[in-house]
């Protein structure tokens, strides 16, 4: 089988402008949406572990207070 | 005697062809153990399906109007026809099992390896425009191109939604390539990195995350993936959900369910019944050796984006990322991360560099998903 029958048997279009113009145009909107999408998910979920952190550590940082009392208290009775 | 010979007088040489690319299948399923999972019944199904007078696959008759007419189902289509051409059930509950599998924890704690998962899909866009530039019509080179996202029900999903006539290529070439990752991400990562730059060391110091955070997380990123990309909603709020059974820490029986029962029961019919789609007619063609070519370059493109990427990360951070890692953004879960903790530890036997690339490797996952309903979503509107 030479090479003329070979493309002949592919069903295919090579260099469709459209289709190009049409992949390069997916290209940069995709990479584009990807990346802002991305970058939304990122801050979003490092507030929001920002945010329960913060809230974890005050909570704790009261439970010691009330117990540094809680001490105290049984001292002074 | 003719009815004993009847099917053999049938045999063509493209039959055979599929029986050996079958056993291919089995042989490095078995021999190899490369994804047995999948390959085993896909290379099963292709001998199945392409023994003459077969009756696992629909027989059809052209009636006298020259229109061809289904005389008897047979079961490999009908699982086809409603498992996968219907409402792409099977490659989206598949999702649910992997969802639970994931443990978003090291994403979440170093959230910028977000970034090399984003990056890491680069090559799909490459291999498109590729595709296109050969010659293949946009649906069909969007589908091709979505070999690169590593990740078997993304690439079914997107054929099956573009309508693309390369399903069945299409899915073995994905898989088979996810099967040969620890093959060719080091051969690639090898050419594009200095042995320097492969020693780099990376401490692993994770952030606390909490049950809240990841409670919230799969809820927030269905939500921002829904609202952007909405076509990707299928692939990502079942993703998500399997991840929020995981997390929720009161539904450890159907997470634990999703995880195998499911996730395996799935795996073992969607092998079986993508074979619909490797009939010897449709297969053996110029057009399947393309996509395997193709297929090859989607996943080295995107290797290679992702350590370019971490490069560039390097330019402007403090803590330098091993380039490595960003070979890991590509979805193939979680063989590449475990790949590039190997490399890491062959240049340097104290660098252990696993949960960064599974961070990587765990929002590759993510953003492979949304690619695919980004893709959808582009070239159908």
């Amino acid at each position: 089988m030479d090479m003329y029958s070979i493309i002949a048997a592919i069903q295919l279009d090579p260099m469709n402008k459209e289709n190009v113009l049409k992949s390069l145009e997916i290209m940069w909107k995709g990479v584009l949406a990807i990346f802002i999408t991305i970058a939304i998910i990122l801050f979003v979920s490092w507030a929001i572990n920002t945010i329960c952190n913060k809230a974890r550590a005050a909570v704790e940082k009261k439970k010691a207070q009330e117990g540094d009392n809680d001490k105290t208290d049984g001292k002074t009775e | 005697m003719d009815f004993l010979i009847e099917s053999i007088s049938q045999i063509t040489w493209q039959n055979v062809v599929m029986w050996v690319i079958g056993g291919i299948l089995i042989f490095l399923a078995i021999k190899k153990d490369m994804e047995p999972a999948l390959l085993l019944p896909i290379g099963f199904g292709a001998i199945l399906v392409n023994i003459p007078l077969s009756n696992v696959i629909n027989e059809v008759i052209v009636n006298e109007a020259g229109e061809t007419e289904v005389v008897a189902r047979g079961i490999i289509d009908w699982l086809f026809e409603v498992g996968v051409e219907a409402s792409e059930a099977m490659p989206i509950l598949l999702f649910i099992g992997i969802g639970a599998m994931i443990d978003f924890g090291p994403l979440l704690s170093n959230p910028k390896l977000f970034l090399l998962g984003g990056a890491a899909q680069f090559g799909i866009f490459l291999t498109i425009l590729l595709a296109t530039m050969i010659g293949f019509n946009i649906n069909d080179a969007a589908a091709i191109g979505i070999i690169g996202a590593a990740d078997g029900p993304t690439s079914i999903l997107v054929a099956m939604k573009l309508g693309s006539q390369f399903l069945g290529p299409i899915t073995v070439v994905a898989y088979s390539y996810m099967a040969l990752v620890p093959i060719i991400q080091p051969a690639v990562v090898k050419c594009i990195t200095t042995k320097k730059e492969r020693r780099i060391r990376m401490e692993y110091n994770p952030v606390s995350v909490s049950r809240t955070t990841k409670v919230l997380f799969p809820i927030v990123v269905t939500l921002i993936a829904g609202l952007i990309a909405p076509k990707s909603l299928a692939l990502v709020g079942f993703l998500m959900f399997g991840n929020l059974l995981r997390e929720c820490g009161v539904l450890r029986l159907l997470s634990e369910t999703a995880q195998n029962v499911l996730a395996n029961l799935i795996t073992l019919l969607l092998g079986i019944t993508i074979a619909a789609q490797m009939k010897a007619e449709s297969f053996v063609t110029w057009e399947t050796a393309i996509i395997l070519g193709l297929g090859l370059l989607a996943f080295v493109f995107d290797t290679v984006a992702g350590v370019m990427f971490a490069k560039f990360m390097n330019i402007f951070s403090k803590k330098k990322i091993n380039p490595m890692i960003g070979a890991a953004g590509i979805s193939a879960f979680p063989m590449s991360a475990r790949v590039i903790q190997k490399m890491g530890l062959k240049e340097d036997p104290n660098n252990h560099l696993l949960m960064h690339a599974i961070g990587a490797n765990v929002s590759g996952q993510i953003a492979s998903a949304i690619v695919g309903g980004l893709i959808i979503g582009l070239i159908m509107g």
